[in-house]
């Protein structure tokens, strides 16, 4: 018996110490000077998110398909390293010192959530590697002088809850219900509203939030409704945001829902049905850029992304995958006018980026702002019978 | 002490720690060593829980709250109240203490897989305070800009040191979690783990060590939540949520459970397999639950259990010319008192009354038998004077000492020590780490209660089967064992349940001989059984119960003339032999 | 305070989702009754009780045939579990039981991920709208749920009182050894207890799923809630376990209206701590062993 367990034991501390030197063998020498441009994807494909970084990760693909295909750049081609943040932050970090130690990539796309984000960036700039986060959280990008390195092609919560105040200081609404989800994007829309609102006149006569596993809201819009608001503004993900429409029609609610642009995507539109008709709802371009008046700066591009999208992958974009694909021309363009060095990219993106045309909006990046983006890079949108169209209030 | 012994003893632990000191020598690789850094941030949980879960048996599907405690405050004492990283840490491990202290002592009252059920809800309760205490605790959106720690005025970020600091920490947990596992304390966590009955009968203070422990798991894991927000400097409630805590239990169930270094070899498995899975990453889950199910099938001691565990406790010297004398004995019973009084004792269990008033006493150096046909009582009778079951009236005293409300464990420590009609040895314990089991209860230096077994083992005559497990004994001497256990307590008042059921003659005669030699150092014994041809010989006094009710107690030869006595239980005019 | 008056409002809110706790808490302590373990998996199957008939009507079955036929498929991922904890070796506890269908609940919840995608998904069942009574909106899909439930208690009753299968499987919840003297096997007792189970899950997951849509994600929170329902209710009594549902409904719809949305979800376990402190065996349990210390 004690031999046994001894040679076992032993035995077991040998095969530590192999996997230790598998694992330090595993690790691949650092690539230097190798032909393809690398750009890094760390995105959540898995996990809570993953409705996000599945179409980020189509679009950058796409993107990175289409340099190819037109010959790469100076001749070289580009190369998508691409890592799981899984929606947690430990796998977001894990993903990023990946690309930015093994595979050395000259730029970063990630992640999809704001949380995996905040937990790589102080990787990115420590390393000195530009990163442009698909999010919506402010404090991705603020405060900017501790945000050198970080970018965000994003529409901001800020310019959603922008343009909601602006629809409703339009409308004439003096008093607004706010409903958001218990998370930290429902969460980013609460404190936006609270900051912009009183500026424009605007007061919030009650807040009330929903989890994500919500299967009725009524109890939340009996108190809205009871606090004799104008219109209820509601910013979250996740099923309860379609529950709403269908508990307001049943509660036979009067004020108008006006939703935040994490609705505006077709599985929310096919889901909730036409409860949810005549509702406005904060949009991109892209979803509508069919309606977009010629002269719009979008609509070519939008309509072009909007094809070659649904060419490859048999369904429309919605505005995840814009802001990605935004993302990525924008490493690819960095990559066309510099040499493809990490801080050349970073410099290039903070001063070069102006009236940068993208499927989410007209860019314009600088030292002072790193989000780049007004809130006309939003288009409220009206719901109808079969999917929404541009509201008059844009006209 | 001896420092050779005691480095050999800590073999283990610096092994481990040894073998993990060599991956930085290996790779300089950040991405590695930061896997690495987080497979060692784990192993400190993990190790915590082990001492819970596969030590004690308590099951806690939500330790990654206790994680995300140490992770919160670290971050909030750091970011909002400017407090260094090396001082918000114990902070943190005490906040853990007491919350689980709090959920803890409700909760490991009962029995059963209520802490499994309570604990799931952990994470989701520390969501929903981090969300309404937004204000303060940054919401969904967590805490930010968490600073480093500071070292010499510099915060540490680089990759190598960071993981030997972690490693130290490791270390230092590692040894102290393989020193309670190997400690008399690590026997009473097994014995709780395997038949709280018999821990309590044995003097362990059952529900006051779990909450220990569970303390004890939580503070570890609070302080590996610090480690961790100093490293990645971003915490959000959802970081060590539902999912991280079931992985957890995955990782230690897989490595093995009560061996300590089975939680470490899980960790590092684990923490490698998602790299070797990448290809199937969104497999993952249905890989790792599968493994899961597999190992507790086939194979429920995990990767431990390929070996076999070793003992940490090994008998004495062998001593020669034992005597009678040389048994300890408790000291000092009353002098002339009744070492065990039992007056006007009643149960009842629903409509069916089992004992309608026992009355008896018992004295140093007297032995009391209880006889009855089955069913009589006696069984009930012996559960209510040792705590097993709460009696309905009547009183219990022993030494003096009022004990009808005291919890089995406390009356053990009185002085009172029982076997069960159905010997109770925990099965995953040695016979003589059992019987040093039983001297464990009361304070004493650990070479104490060792020699104490070691005499009691001898004066049994049960050394060859010393390093074995109960169920590779004989019943005799599982029998002898079970009644060494009371014997190291050194009980002043020792309660039999048929200690002679399925011995032979030669058996029963040097057990008669034994109970003899224990009423001349003075011991009080109680003795129930069946066998005559034990019991007469043996008592000063016996009590006989029928259906509950007590009919006799006097001398054995005014017993057996007793007419009540013979139709209830002899037969009349037979012999019993 | 106008909307004091709303406490109708509130506790109407509930009584829906409460219902399918109570179902998932029945399937819970039907488990427990007959084998003494928590089946950890519980919430998975309601997963795919909801998915599997989106799936089925997706390939354009009618109501009718997609609904029994994605209860036969809970019906047998019930079985197919229970046939694992069947292969235990020797010397497990009752604790390697309870790992088992954690790991069990892990993988299905990935495998859930991998046939489904982690999109909400749903389908169409309910009628739209609602009555008004006692001052409430109470919606058609509430009414069908408070129905189905009502008649699933009925069927149960009548199979655990009536028929002799079931009779046979409270005597082997009662004591197994006891009722292998008549005759009867707890090996196939506890399969068909497990089978029950898993048809209540797969049924609850489809009478929720229409109007709470269904993802791989719930599972686990799902399971939570069934499972406080049936600590709330008594684990050893299915029927209590409904009740406890509904109360729990009751009791999140009350809370959220009268306290915060905040912890929404907080409120159940507030519960289950609750119960757990002040009354282990539940609202018509048996006391459990052991807490008479």
């Amino acid at each position: 018996m004690y031999r046994t367990s001894h040679l076992t034991r032993r035995l077991g501390l040998r095969l530590l110490a192999a996997c230790g030197l598998a694992a330090a063998l595993v690790a691949p020498a650092a690539a230097q000077g190798s032909a393809p441009y690398r750009i890094g994807a760390l995105l959540d494909v898995t996990g809570g998110a993953s409705f996000l970084g599945k179409p980020e990760q189509n679009a950058v693909v796409l993107a990175i398909e289409q340099v190819n295909a037109a010959g790469g750049i100076r001749g070289r081609k580009v190369e998508l390293v691409f890592e799981d943040a899984k929606s947690t932050e430990t796998d977001s970090v894990l993903g990023a010192r990946k690309l930015i130690t093994q595979a050395n990539v000259a730029a970063l796309i990630g992640t999809s959530r704001t949380g995996g984000a905040m937990a790589i960036l102080p990787i990115a700039s420590e390393a000195g590697v530009p990163m442009l986060a698909p999010v919506s959280g402010v404090a991705v990008v603020e405060p900017v002088a501790q945000r050198k390195w970080i970018f965000r092609p994003g529409q901001g919560g800020d310019l959603s809850v922008g343009k909601v105040i602006d629809y409703a200081r339009r409308a004439g609404w003096k008093k607004l219900g706010v409903l958001y989800s218990a998370d930290a994007y429902g969460e980013d829309g609460r404190d936006n509203m609270r900051k912009l609102a009183p500026a424009a006149g605007v007061t919030i006569a009650r807040e009330e939030s929903f989890p994500s596993a919500a299967t009725d809201l009524k109890s939340q819009l009996t108190k809205l409704s009871a606090a004799g608001v104008d219109a209820i503004f509601m910013h979250g993900l996740g099923a309860p945001s379609v529950i709403v429409y269908r508990n307001a029609r049943e509660l036979a609610i009067k004020p108008p829902i006006i939703s935040g642009h994490g609705q505006a995507n077709s599985a929310f539109r096919t889901a909730v049905g036409d409860a949810v008709v005549g509702q406005p709802i904060v949009g991109a371009p892209v979803l509508i850029w069919n309606e977009l008046p010629t002269a719009h700066p979008q609509k070519r591009v939008s309509a072009a992304f909007v094809d070659a999208y649904t060419k490859r992958y048999g369904s429309a974009p919605d505005m995840f995958a814009g802001v990605a694909y935004d993302a990525a021309q924008m490493v690819l363009q960095a990559i066309r006018e510099t040499e493809g060095e990490r801080a050349q990219i970073r410099d290039w993106l903070e001063t070069k980026v102006k009236n940068f045309v993208g499927v989410t909006g007209v860019f314009n990046f600088s030292p002072t702002d790193h989000a780049g983006l007004k809130i006309d890079a939003l288009v409220m949108m009206v719901a109808t019978e079969g999917g929404w169209r541009l509201a008059d209030y844009e006209k | 002490m001896n420092v050779g012994l005691m480095m050999e003893r800590q073999r283990v632990p610096l092994a481990i720690a040894g073998a993990l000191a060599i991956v930085p020598l290996l790779t300089r690789d950040d991405y590695t060593l930061g896997v690495w850094t987080f497979i060692l941030l784990n192993v400190l949980v993990v190790v915590g829980l082990d001492l819970l879960l596969g030590y004690a048996g308590q099951l806690s599907l939500g330790h990654g709250a206790f994680v995300a405690v140490g992770a919160y405050v670290s971050a909030l004492l750091t970011t909002k109240a400017g407090w260094s990283g090396w001082g918000a840490m114990p902070v943190g491990m005490l906040a853990a203490a007491v919350l689980a202290g709090v959920i803890a002592v409700p909760t490991l009252r009962l029995r059963g897989y209520y802490l499994a059920m309570a604990t799931l809800g952990f994470p989701i309760l520390f969501d929903a305070v981090i969300r309404v205490g937004s204000s303060w605790s940054g919401g969904s959106s967590g805490v930010t800009a968490i600073p480093g720690l500071m070292v010499k005025g510099v915060p540490l970020r680089d990759p190598a040191m960071y993981y030997w600091l972690v490693l130290g920490v490791v270390t230092i947990v590692l040894l102290l979690a393989w020193n309670i596992a190997n400690s008399r304390l690590g026997l009473k966590l097994r014995a709780i783990h395997a038949d709280e009955t018999a821990a309590l009968a044995r003097g362990i203070p059952v529900v006051r060590v779990k909450v220990m422990v569970f303390v004890l798991s939580a503070a570890i894991a609070a302080l590996s939540g610090s480690l961790y927000v100093h490293n990645v400097q971003f915490v959000a409630a959802g970081t060590f949520g539902l999912q991280y805590s079931l992985m957890l239990v995955v990782m230690l169930v897989a490595g093995g459970m009560g061996r300590i270094w089975g939680g470490v070899a899980g960790v590092v498995v684990l923490g490698w397999l998602p790299e070797l899975l990448r290809g199937f990453a969104t497999w993952q889950p249905v890989i790792f639950g599968s493994l899961l199910v597999a190992i507790m099938l086939f194979s429920p001691s995990g990767l431990a259990g390929l070996a076999r565990r070793r003992t940490a406790f090994l008998p004495g010297k062998a001593r020669s010319g034992m005597t009678a004398e040389a048994v300890p004995v408790h000291p000092q019973p009353l002098a002339g008192g009744d070492v065990l009084r039992v007056s006007d004792l009643r149960k009842r269990f629903g409509g069916v009354t089992a004992l309608s008033g026992l009355n008896f006493a018992v004295q140093a150096g007297q032995i009391q038998s209880i006889i009855g046909p089955n069913g009589a009582g006696k069984s009930t009778a012996l559960a209510l004077i040792s705590g097993a079951l709460l009696s309905d009236a009547g009183t219990i005293s022993i030494n003096g000492l009022p004990c009808a409300e005291l919890t089995a464990d406390r009356r053990a420590l009185a002085g009172l020590g029982r076997t069960f009609q159905h010997a109770r040895l925990i099965p995953t314990l040695t016979v003589f780490e059992n019987i040093v089991l039983g001297a464990s209860s009361r304070a004493m230096p650990r070479l104490r209660s060792e020699a104490l077994a070691t005499a009691v083992l001898d004066r049994l005559d049960l050394r060859d089967a010393a390093q074995r497990f109960p169920d590779e004994i004989n019943h005799y001497q599982r029998r002898l064992t079970e009644i060494g256990i009371a014997l190291a307590l050194e009980p002043r008042v020792l309660l039999l349940d048929e200690p002679g059921a399925g011995l032979s003659a030669s058996e029963t005669d040097v057990l008669g001989q034994l109970l003899r030699e224990l009423r001349s150092s003075g011991t009080a014994i109680v003795l129930v059984d069946h066998i005559m041809a034990l019991v007469i010989p043996l008592s000063d006094r016996m009590l006989v119960l029928d259906g509950g009710v007590q009919i006799a107690d006097a001398r054995p030869a005014e017993v057996l003339a007793d007419a009540r006595v013979r139709t209830a239980y002899l037969g009349q005019g037979a012999e019993h032999a | 305070m106008e909307w004091l008056v709303s406490v109708p409002q509130f506790l109407a809110g509930g009584l829906a989702i409460g219902a399918v706790y109570g179902l998932i808490g029945a399937g819970f302590s039907l488990v427990y009754n007959t084998s003494r373990v928590i089946n950890f998996a519980q919430g998975q199957v309601v997963v795919y009780g909801g998915l599997a008939t989106v799936s089925l009507m997706g390939f354009a079955l009618p109501a009718v045939v997609a609904l029994p036929l994605a209860v036969a498929v809970c019906m047998l991922l019930g079985a197919a579990l229970q046939s694992l904890l069947s292969l235990a070796r020797k010397g497990h506890t009752e604790l390697t039981s309870i790992m088992v269908t954690i790991g069990a609940g892990i993988a299905l919840q990935g495998l859930a991920h991998q046939i489904w995608g982690t999109d909400y998904q749903t389908f169409q069942l309910y009628p739209e709208g609602a009555v008004r009574a006692l001052g409430t909106s109470i919606n058609y899909a509430t009414l069908t749920i408070l129905a189905v439930t009502l008649v699933m208690c009925f069927v149960l009753w009548f199979f655990l009182y009536r028929t002799l299968v079931g009779k046979a499987m409270r005597a082997c919840a009662g004591d197994p050894r006891v009722a292998q003297t008549v005759g009867i096997r707890p090996g196939r007792m506890v399969l068909g207890a497990y089978v029950a189970s898993a048809a209540l899950g797969g049924l609850a997951g489809i009478l929720v799923t229409p109007s709470l849509m269904m993802s791989a994600e719930f599972g686990v929170l799902l399971g939570i809630k069934g499972f406080t329902a049936a600590i709330v209710g008594g684990l050893t009594n299915p029927f209590g376990a409904v009740v406890g549902g509904i109360l729990l409904g009751l009791l999140e719809g009350l809370c959220v209206g009268l306290i915060s949305s905040d912890l929404q979800d907080a409120y159940a376990f507030i519960a289950l701590m609750a119960v757990l402190l002040l009354r282990p065996q539940g609202l018509f349990g048996r006391v459990p062993p052991g807490s008479s210390r």
